[in-house]
């Protein structure tokens, strides 16, 4: 799995701390996402890419 | 470095500081159970120092969220598996060499495992990651 998150993020010019804020997790978590490490719950998911304005398999990109 | 002055960082470092001087008071003033107040200080300064360490980091660095969570289970459960298999093997140990064993003689080896099995794969599962 690969994230969007970074280049989202920096769209709308949010740091790391900003977007785990708003999306109540740690600031580690959205590293580990950004770097494709960790699976998140379908909750999280979906509370990230309303946060980044985009849809889910826009944020989150599954490879075969 | 940015240090966090909100109530919770405060409080601890507030009630850090009032272990300490009530610490001191005991320990100085009244002798039969100084080592209450030995006790007090020492408190005091752990509460001090990991409120010192908590508040120079960032809030959200600090706060249970659901891969902490995911982290601490899968911990929870490779630990508990092993205390298992090793309070079974204990236990036939005790049946084929006739130990006599009590169930008190393996508890500390058993907790001593336990307690760092489960701190060391909370850091293997928080640096590992779990995706596929």
């Amino acid at each position: 799995m690969r994230t969007r998150i970074k280049e989202l993020r920096a769209r709308y010019d949010l740091t790391q701390e900003e977007l785990a804020k708003k999306v109540g997790v740690r600031r580690e978590t959205i590293v580990f996402l950004e770097k494709g490490k960790y699976n998140p719950s379908l909750k999280l998911a979906y509370d990230i890419s309303k946060v980044l304005n985009s849809k889910i398999e826009e944020v989150f990109i599954f490879e075969d | 470095m940015k240090f966090r002055r909100d109530k919770d960082i405060l409080r601890f470092l507030g009630m850090g500081l009032g272990m300490i001087f009530l610490g001191v008071i005991i320990f100085l003033f009244i002798q039969p159970i100084f080592f209450i107040g030995a006790g007090l200080i020492l408190g005091g300064l752990a509460l001090l120092v990991s409120g010192l360490y908590t508040g120079s980091k960032p809030r959200t660095d600090v706060m249970i969220d659901e891969r902490v969570l995911r982290i601490n289970e899968k911990a929870g459960y490779h630990t508990y598996w092993m205390i298992m298999g090793i309070a079974g093997f204990l236990w036939v140990l005790d049946i084929y060499l006739k130990l006599n064993m009590n169930l008190s003689d393996g508890l500390a080896l058993i907790t001593f495992i336990g307690v760092y099995a489960f701190l060391i794969l909370r850091y293997y599962f928080g640096k590992k990651g779990d995706a596929e």
